[in-house]
């Protein structure tokens, strides 16, 4: 299958069971991600774990801070891959759990001072169900944008990549990187 | 005239037609003076919850975004919308998580009730609470919440009254139409959990007290452990559950007739671990996750069920298998028909024919005998299958698989089954199986979804069939209670803080990832000597955790409740020794009173004892309870990932600088304090991240400048080796160049005067400016206004 059509096509969710009345997340094409990164005042990239086991990833989130500028929280021992390749995360030791609570708080100053974030992406995350809550916690109880680049579709981010095989879902990180 | 009250009734000759009821009356002589709280109702520790809550933040993480728990629903709350009734999302979250802590605490009330109950029937009332020479406070949680030192079993019927009231109360305030505030429902929350503590200690201890499992013993012996364990030229009777009540029955059944060489005695879950604290010849098969892979190996040849925890296919699953069901509980009848009254000649041939698929018998002490005499029976005629499936039936499983992965959107893990069958379909490879097992939950989700009903689990299972077997080991029985002397020994060194903290490593098998993982954590502390304790399946699965040489932790490290010791403290209700023993430790060290103190003792243990939970695999309800309770005491704990599903987390936020402060009883005044801990239930995704979040939590604001070193020392460690960098926040933990550790310290005062603008003395090498608050040797802080006004002789202006 080609990548335009793994967009189109309708997408399951990670677990059909993990089902909301709200909005589901909006699809969206590694273009639209890389313009909403560039158009947003405030954004901050997350990792997790599954950094750990995954090069590829790696050399992913290396390309886009350095592309973007955009700040890295790492979480789930994320950081070491990263820090071994030069990048400096704003936060290492705060779980995802911890961050996704300071980003419902709209007097939150961010890791940096600046500010709570306007665009949280999350990428590597070992557990989709783990991401799923923290990003239906983000819906439900903060105005922040969420985008998961992750390799399973998140019903409860604001925008999401459907489920891609492993193939398709590089050629699509590496599109992101493209633009 | 001074009557001597007892059980029972007086009858007045003069007042006719009228009685006189007396209850229980105990006799409590004066052994401390009560304090503030005994027996608190819902609101009475209300003021200590809100102090917790102002702090640790409630944070929710919906599940489903509506309502439909009454008829004017169901309701629409997305964006923290109002239903019907009005209530909105959070304070809705937080009503779904009060209902689960009572389902948890409810579970254990109802067991430690049948127990009581049933030992009052058999021992009396009067028979006495001994937990051994060298446990005097035999029950803290009971002293402390209730206010009473509870001498007999009988006593203790008094203690359960009190815990049922208290639930129901509580199950009342969930009607729609109560509460408003999601602090509220969450005040509810941890008042639940803190009676669960009360009714998991009541049954623990009578059951130590009445059945002689170990009391206190670190030298506990060691039992075999694993699915690889059982002697399978025997009989194998598999019991299931929580209530050990009818496994013992078997046990003495076997040895009343000679037979304990002839049958193997085999458990799944916590009755497992209580079977073997009666007889330590009885084996553990595993925890949760190895009901179905016990069941489809076919070994077993007969099951009995207690309550809690056992698969609800269980009886169908076993009579696809053959394998006749005893189900013995109230609680998971199984809709078999009641047969305890039956002659057992019947019985027992319509189980072993096959006429009947399972029976219900509720008296446990008929249990024995039936269990054994069919195990015995349907060995004889059947023999044994090979384990799951044939090695052709294995070909022609994989051979079905079209690559649809429905089951991988199924799994709980989504585990890539898909790429696991197609693998062996192609290639006749089935290693990818084998990397799936050691995740596997066995929970046969996969199958429900699978077009082509392939049965996975067994194809999963019959694959890493070697690699199942050779899951052996060692596990130390469960010992109950830690020692007064232990307590005597260690409290010093645990509030200094030169024992860095104490691992609570409890709860269930729903792991993020493979079962090998657990032991990983729990090994980094007890080489760094934390005092590790466990409970429950994660005791299990570490006995299961071995080395080269076969040896498991509990094996390799002692039993005692000292710095590298494991103690396994027995099954999920010996969980309230664990709080028992932060409970003694402020009793026993700081000489603080138990009595009716609740909020004294816990807000000790929160500014003091640097003692954190581990709950790996947290799935039921009785462990959102057990956490809670944990967290009322003043005791953090880190989950893994699937624990997020319990929707509410407490996270505080180490930024917001007005939330962190005690008032210094010492100084008399009000302190800032650094962020310690900054949360009490938080979750991590992976092991390298729940390592340093345990090192991190253990650190407390009283710590010695010599226990701050060294819990700084092993924070930053464990964060430079799995975080690659030091950890972001460990400079909020500094107030004097003695806490720093000792090997970094130059480097680390010129960051702190680089990247934070503290101001250093070079030339003595000391912090002038910076900290959070200076040190102070006799700091002595609390968060509760009556402690201070208590031991200050001052008043607050409230
Ligand atoms: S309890 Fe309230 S929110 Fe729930 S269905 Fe009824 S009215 Fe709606
Ligand atoms: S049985 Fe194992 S593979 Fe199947 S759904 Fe459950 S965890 Fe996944
Ligand atoms: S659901 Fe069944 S057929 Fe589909 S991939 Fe899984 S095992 Fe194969």
């Amino acid at each position: 299958m080609s990548l335009d059509k793994a967009f189109e096509r309708v997408t399951r969710i990670f677990n059909p069971a993990d089902v909301q009345v709200s909005k589901c997340a909006s699809i969206i094409k590694p273009k639209v991600v890389a313009t909403m990164i560039k158009k947003s005042k405030h954004p901050v990239l997350i990792t997790g774990g599954k950094l750990l086991e995954d090069e590829r990833l790696v050399d992913f989130v290396v390309k886009l801070h350095e592309k973007t500028g955009m700040d890295v929280i790492a979480t789930g021992g994320s950081s070491r891959p990263l820090i071994e390749r030069g990048v400096e995360p704003v936060a290492t030791v705060f779980t995802l759990h911890y961050v996704t609570q300071y980003l419902t708080d709209p007097n939150w100053k961010g890791f940096d001072g600046k500010g709570n974030y306007d665009l949280a992406v999350f990428i590597g995350f070992t557990a989709p169900y783990y991401l799923s809550r923290m990003l239906s916690a983000l819906k439900h109880f903060s105005r922040v944008n969420t985008i998961s680049i992750c390799e399973y579709y998140q019903p409860h981010a604001k925008f999401s990549f459907p489920n891609l095989n492993e193939d398709l879902y590089y050629e699509a990180l590496n599109m992101i990187l493209e633009v | 005239m001074v009557m001597d009250l007892r059980d029972g009734f007086i009858v007045l000759d003069e007042m006719r037609n009228v009685t006189i009821r007396i209850g229980k009356v105990i006799e409590e002589d004066e052994w401390e003076p009560m304090g503030p709280t005994p027996k608190p109702h819902i609101l009475d520790l209300r003021y200590w919850d809100q102090k917790l809550l102002e702090r640790y933040e409630p944070f929710y993480a919906p599940m489903q975004d509506f309502c439909n728990l009454c008829t004017m629903g169901p309701c629409e709350l997305s964006h923290n919308k109002e239903g019907a009734c009005g209530i909105d999302l959070k304070t809705q979250k937080a009503r779904l998580v009060v209902l689960a802590c009572l389902i948890g605490a409810s579970s254990h009330t109802a067991h430690a009730r049948h127990l009581v109950h049933y030992l009052v029937e058999k021992f009396g009332r009067d028979h006495p609470i001994d937990l051994g020479n060298n446990v005097n406070i035999e029950a803290p949680n009971v002293r402390l919440v209730f206010g009473i030192r509870p001498k007999t079993i009988g006593d203790l019927e008094t203690v359960l009254d009190y815990v049922e009231q208290e639930l129901v109360r509580v199950l009342h305030t969930l009607h729609t139409g109560q509460e408003e505030s999601y602090l509220d429902y969450e005040s509810k929350a941890l008042h639940v959990g803190m009676l669960d503590h009360v009714a998991m200690e009541v049954a623990d201890i009578a059951q130590v007290a009445a059945f002689n499992y170990p009391k206190g013993d670190p030298d506990a012996p060691l039992v075999e452990t694993g699915f690889g364990v059982l002697d399978l030229n025997k009989p194998v009777i598999l019991i299931i559950g929580h209530n050990v009540l009818p496994a013992r029955n078997i046990v003495d059944y076997l040895e009343e007739h000679g037979l304990e060489n002839e049958v193997e005695v085999a458990g799944l879950c916590c009755t497992a671990i209580d079977t073997t604290r009666y007889d330590p010849k009885a084996k553990i098969v595993g925890t949760l996750s190895f009901e179905l892979r016990a069941i489809r190996s076919g070994i077993p040849d007969v099951v009995v069920t207690d309550e809690q925890c056992i698969r609800a296919d269980t009886l169908r699953e076993c009579s696809k298998m053959g394998i006749p069901v005893i189900a013995t509980s109230e609680a998971a009848s199984r809709g078999l028909p009641d047969r305890t009254h039956e002659n057992p000649d019947v019985i027992v041939e319509d189980l072993v024919s096959g006429r009947a698929k399972g029976v219900l018998i509720r008296d446990p002490d008929k249990v024995g005998e039936i269990a054994v005499r069919v195990a015995i029976e349907v060995r004889k005629r059947k023999g044994r299958k090979e384990p799951f499936m044939s090695e052709e039936e294995l070909k022609a499983e994989v051979q079905k698989c079209t690559g649809c992965a429905r089951c991988v959107f199924s799994c709980p893990h989504n585990l890539r089954i898909d790429v696991a069958m197609q693998h062996a379909k192609k290639k006749g490879d089935f290693s990818k199986f084998r990397e799936i097992e050691p995740t596997c939950i066995a929970c046969g989700r996969c199958e429900q979804v699978c077009p082509k009903g392939i049965r996975i689990v067994d194809v999963i299972m019959k694959s890493s069939l070697d690699q199942l077997k050779s899951k052996t080991g060692k596990s130390r029985a469960g010992r109950g209670p830690i020692q007064d002397v232990e307590i005597r020994k260690v409290g010093q060194p645990i509030v200094m803080g030169t024992i860095p903290g104490v691992i609570a490593a409890i709860g269930c098998p729903n792991y993020p990832r493979a079962r090998e993982e657990l032991g990983q954590i729990v090994e980094e502390f007890l080489k760094r000597r934390y005092i590790v304790v466990t409970s429950g399946c994660h005791a299990m699965d570490l006995g299961m955790y071995t080395d080269e040489e076969g040896k498991s932790l509990y094996e390799k490290y002692p039993g005692s409740f000292d710095a590298g010791g494991l103690v396994n403290v027995g099954s999920c209700v010996a969980n309230s020794h664990i709080s028992g023993a932060v409970i003694k430790i402020a009793a026993i060290f700081a000489q603080r009173p138990l009595r009716g103190n609740y909020a004294e003792i816990a807000d000790y243990i929160l500014n003091r004892i640097g003692a954190v939970g581990l709950a790996w695999g947290a799935y039921s309800q009785k462990a959102a309870s057990i956490a809670t309770g944990f967290n009322r005491l003043g005791v953090p704990a880190v989950v893994g990932p699937h624990s997020t599903k319990y929707r509410r987390a407490y996270i505080g936020k180490y930024w917001k600088k007005e939330k962190w402060w005690v008032y210094d009883i010492k100084s008399k005044k009000k302190i800032p304090v650094e962020p310690a801990p900054d949360a009490l239930l938080v979750c991590a995704e992976t092991k390298e991240e729940a390592i340093v979040q345990l090192a991190r939590l253990c650190i407390r604001p009283a710590d010695t400048y010599l226990g701050r070193q060294i819990k700084l020392t092993h924070y930053i460690e464990l964060s430079q080796k799995y975080l690659g960098c030091l950890p972001d926040d460990w400079h909020l933990y500094v107030r004097t160049e003695a806490d720093l550790p000792v090997k970094m310290r130059d480097q680390l005062l010129k960051i702190l005067e680089d990247e934070h603008g503290w101001k250093i003395d070079w030339k003595n090498k000391k912090i002038l400016e910076g900290p959070i608050r200076q040190y102070d040797a006799g700091f002595n802080p609390t968060l509760v206004e009556h402690v201070y006004e208590k031991y200050t002789g001052e008043k607050i202006i409230r």
